[in-house]
């Protein structure tokens, strides 16, 4: 989450859409309004304040709000953002089952999780809203990237995450995507104008880097986020992309890709 | 156009003339320009005139935001240490003026700012620090942490 700090490219709520926010505002201003002199506790913010402070955190930690009064009780299910990232503590399926049957935010605006080959929640959320998501999956073993699972999950989830604008990939699921391509899987055109690979750079992810790239031909910013110890300094990034035959600017099979103005590599 | 002065008037009849273009950073500000570009003064009725002067001091800072990677990291620690300048009072006073206001950074950068502290925080800490007051009957409580078992449980609850 620290990355997250002040970074407005980042934040969930920059996603709110500009007309509903003023209608909202509008609405909000004729009511009596909490005036900031006897403002002595955060549960006198309105909701939709709350639901912006809650979208910064975990969904984990944001539904332990629930617990402070009964003003929090039902604040966080209307959060425009679910994160099943954060925390040791991973959920199990039936835990998100129920978060997500509480869950009433009409409009999803940013889905982050990391699932396990085991459990697909994706059939439960209507994610036509979405335009920011983070996929990962928790761990890939050889055995478990077979076909079905990349045919009726990697596959399926792709497609629902085609309309989202920036998207971020982590490797495991980088990888199940480099079988899928290996598989001849038809791969979704994605909208992407921000894209985010939180891999290391190897054999196993670079058919699925090259495929997802050819298949957004909208995208704007490419982010490389390195995260082993032996990470890939910037500078040495453009060798390393031509050493496998990856430069957008000269590699052929890339080369619709030559808008793309900005790589950068965090380690 | 950008050295046209506009004043904008708070709660308490403080007034602050600021340039148009920082002015135009409270979204609130700029909606009103549009729709009647002759205004010169402008009365914000619910916000105080501190208050009011924070959220000119982080408009005037964010009034040209450049892309390149230096400007932004400059403008990164100049956000966390005004941060860092507010208690938790001034805090709640500064998001809900950037909510009316509309200045979407800000209220980004402050819900940041909160966020991380209810993070790290026990639900009893947060009551603390936030003022808040539980007024659940025990029943109810036992009830509210059944209701999202897994997101209790004690394996990551932060250190009190």
């Amino acid at each position: 989450m620290a990355d997250k700090v002040g970074n407005g490219d980042n934040a969930t709520a920059s996603v709110r859409i500009p007309s509903q926010y003023v209608d909202h505002h509008r609405r909000k201003i004729k009511r009596a309004r909490v005036s900031s002199e006897d403002l002595d506790s955060i549960s006198s913010l309105p909701d939709e304040i709350l639901q912006v402070i809650l979208a910064f955190i975990p969904t984990k930690l944001a539904i332990r709000t629930s617990i402070l009064s009964r003003r929090w009780r039902h604040v966080w299910s209307d959060t425009p953002s679910l994160s099943f990232f954060g925390g040791r503590c991973r959920p199990d399926s039936d835990s998100i089952d129920k978060t997500l049957s509480r869950y009433k935010a009409r409009k999803m605006m940013s889905f982050e999780l990391r699932f396990f080959d085991d459990y697909y929640p994706y059939v439960y959320i209507d994610v036509s809203s979405l335009t920011k998501a983070e996929l990962d999956i928790d761990s890939v073993s050889p055995e478990r990237l077979n076909t079905r699972f990349l045919e009726t999950i990697v596959i399926k989830i792709l497609e629902k995450v085609q309309n989202v604008e920036k998207l971020t990939l982590g490797g495991n699921f980088l990888k199940a995507l480099s079988h899928a391509d290996l598989h001849g899987f038809p791969f979704p055109k994605f909208k992407a104008k921000v894209l985010t690979l939180d891999t290391t750079i190897s054999r196993c992810v670079i058919s699925g880097i090259v495929r997802v790239l050819q298949n957004s031909p909208e995208l704007k910013k490419l982010t490389l986020r390195t995260m082993d110890c032996d990470a890939i300094k910037e500078e040495n990034l453009d060798s390393h992309l031509d050493l496998y035959c990856w430069n957008p600017y000269l590699c052929l099979e890339a080369r619709v890709f030559g808008h793309i103005y900005r790589r950068s590599a965090e380690s | 156009m950008s050295s046209n002065k506009i004043v904008l008037t708070s709660s308490d009849g403080e007034s602050f003339e600021v340039e148009e273009v920082v002015a135009r950073k409270l979204q609130i500000v700029g909606h009103m320009l549009e729709d009647d570009c002759v205004i010169n003064e402008i009365p914000l009725q619910n916000v105080t005139g501190d208050i009011l002067s924070m959220v000119i001091e982080y408009c005037k800072t964010h009034v040209d935001e450049e892309e390149s990677e230096e400007a932004q990291t400059k403008l990164k620690t100049w956000d966390e240490e005004f941060m860092k300048k507010f208690d938790i009072k001034t805090l709640l006073q500064i998001i809900l003026a950037a909510n009316y206001l509309n200045v979407k950074g800000l209220l980004d950068l402050v819900s940041q700012t909160i966020a991380d502290t209810i993070k790290d925080y026990t639900p009893e800490q947060i009551r603390e620090v936030f003022g808040v007051e539980n007024d659940y009957t025990e029943e109810e409580e036992a009830e509210v942490r059944k209701e999202n078992a897994w997101a209790f449980d004690e394996a990551d609850t932060p250190k009190p």
